[in-house]
């Protein structure tokens, strides 16, 4: 098989962009693992509910859905909070008191099975809210073509949920780095009981993390129903990548899942076009695989917590 | 200034405090010494809100803590620098001095404590930008009262500061304490291991083994006192 340079070039674009939007999934994944040290299996649903939300937002008021998008972020984001109040904060409760690793690993398993629970009660509720049958988001923008020099064009959706996602992974890490709930947030991931001690109100932090976490899924899945289905299982196809994302990463490092993000978006692009589409699938966890032979942590992960 | 009055306190089914009483003064510096395991951490612990004791009260300033978040008894003014030095390790120095300061909003105090932080150990402002993480274990204790400094204490609670020091390295951590007491005013409740220096440095202590106060005294009192040269000072 020959492979043109224009389409080499258009499969790396085409890798970044999807590459954006892995980031921006696995990097809600990893920070509640980075914060509240709990593996959230419903994350993908959020990403689902995302994109009907916005499907809803723009049945309903009319108007543009990459404009709607932050929109049903913001929703989605409120639904995370009540979540964590209502059903995660006696887990973590439990948590602080248990002492020993045997401890938070049976925790840690409750976690998974409620989190599961969780993705099969939204999956179920999608159906009866939106039915089974695959929707897609109208916005003109898809049909909009922009021309790049050399003969590649891209849709300009496809273009927008990529500035989206960067511009969200610029913000998100601004915000950790240099404001002070930002710096709280990452002072609870190192050590809670220390941030409990300076004055840090340890379940705020974890409402705000929630929020921004399925805030993020949400808008992920958001920008991408233009482009996209929207169907109730969705979340499920994207769970798992996922988490191969933020293990590939390194468990709870949001640059180590945002770097995760774009290797893997790039090697499942390039995957496709050296060794066809299906095989696609395989790559990220291919790649994951290599990542933990070389690092078993990850990435960037590991070291000190 | 800190009362404790028939604190029972456990974890699980594992009983570590059984009725202890203590006070602490305006003003004063006062040890807990006592073996590991005696219950000196757990009842810092139960002073800032991390475990409920089972019975008993807490008071400060004559107002019960007992209930309250540790959040919200930080914002009373009772910092606590705990037990394996509470930093964070992926911050760096000046990042975890001003976590320290989370809960203050006056930033000329702010910046007036930070430069006294720096006067009292001028290698925290050596390494203001390295992480706390890579710090030797002497600097990092340096940080950790540093870091409770921040926090603009009325009363400031340590748990072991001389653990895994070097003897020079413990005196030095001791006077600084001692000039934190004097020139600050700043009230101290030490759990210690290290029963000489903290005897030496405090006003009063109390002797806890097995959860309970066995004695109590001034500093010189219990360093003359026979179970306790026997049993801590080890002549």
């Amino acid at each position: 098989m020959v492979v043109q340079p224009m389409e080499l070039l258009e499969q790396i674009l085409f890798g970044l962009m999807i590459g954006g939007i892995y980031g921006v999934i696995g990097v809600g994944l990893t920070m509640i693992f980075g914060v509240m040290r709990l593996s959230n299996f419903a994350h993908g649903e959020f990403y689902m509910l995302g994109a009907y939300f916005t499907y809803t937002f723009v049945t309903l008021m009319g108007g543009d859905p990459f404009l709607l998008a932050p929109l049903a972020a913001v929703a989605v984001g409120a639904v995370g909070i009540a979540i964590n109040r209502l059903l995660f904060k006696s887990l973590y409760e439990e948590l602080k008191e248990a002492k020993g690793a045997a401890a938070f690993y049976f925790q840690d398993l409750k976690f998974i099975m409620l989190t599961i629970g969780l993705s099969i009660l939204f999956v179920d509720l999608a159906l009866v809210l939106w039915g089974p049958i695959p929707i897609s988001i109208p916005s003109p923008l898809t049909k909009h073509i922009v021309k790049l020099p050399g003969g590649l064009s891209f849709s300009l959706a496809r273009l927008i949920a990529f500035v989206v996602a960067i511009a969200t992974l610029v913000g998100l890490y601004a915000f950790l780095k240099f404001t002070k709930t930002g710096r709280a947030i990452r002072a609870t991931a190192q050590n809670p009981s220390a941030a409990m001690l300076v004055g840090v109100n340890i379940y705020k932090i974890y409402d705000i993390t929630m929020f921004l976490s399925t805030g993020l899924a949400a808008l992920a899945g958001g920008i991408l129903g233009p482009i996209y289905n929207v169907y109730p299982t969705m979340g499920l196809d994207v769970v798992a990548k996922a988490f191969v994302v933020v293990i590939t990463g390194g468990m709870g490092n949001v640059i180590g899942s945002i770097l995760a993000g774009f290797l893997i978006g790039l090697a499942e692009s390039l995957g496709g076009l050296f060794l066809g589409t299906e095989y696609k699938q395989v790559v990220a966890f291919v790649i994951m695989i290599i990542v933990l032979w070389v690092r078993p942590e990850g990435i960037l992960g590991g070291g000190r917590k | 200034m800190l009362e404790v009055r028939d604190v029972s306190a456990a974890y699980g089914k594992a009983i570590a405090l059984k009725d202890i009483s203590l006070y602490v003064g305006e003003g004063e510096v006062v040890s807990l010494i006592g073996a590991n395991g005696a219950g000196k951490t757990t009842t810092l612990r139960v002073i800032t809100g991390m475990l409920r004791p089972l019975r008993g009260d807490v008071l400060f300033q004559g107002r019960s803590v007992v209930g309250m978040e540790p959040y919200q008894i930080a914002s009373l003014g009772i910092i606590h620098v705990p037990e394996g030095r509470g930093l964070f390790p992926d911050m760096t120095v000046r990042e975890n001095l001003e976590m320290g300061a989370f809960l203050r909003t006056d930033r000329d105090g702010i910046e007036k404590d930070l430069e006294f932080v720096y006067s009292l150990f001028p290698v925290l402002k050596e390494r203001e930008k390295q992480l706390a993480g890579t710090l030797s274990g002497g600097e990092q204790q340096m940080l950790a009262i540093g870091k409770g400094l921040m926090g603009g204490p009325k009363l400031l609670l340590l748990d072991e500061p001389s653990l895994g020091l070097a003897p020079l390295l413990v005196d030095r951590i001791f006077e600084t304490i001692d000039q934190i007491n004097k020139e600050r005013g700043v009230t101290i409740l030490i759990a210690e291991q290290n029963a000489y220096m903290a005897l030496s440095i405090s006003h009063r202590a109390y002797v806890i083994e097995n959860g309970v106060t066995v004695m109590e005294g001034t500093g010189k009192e219990l360093l003359g006192n026979e179970h306790v040269r026997r049993a801590y000072l080890g002549i």
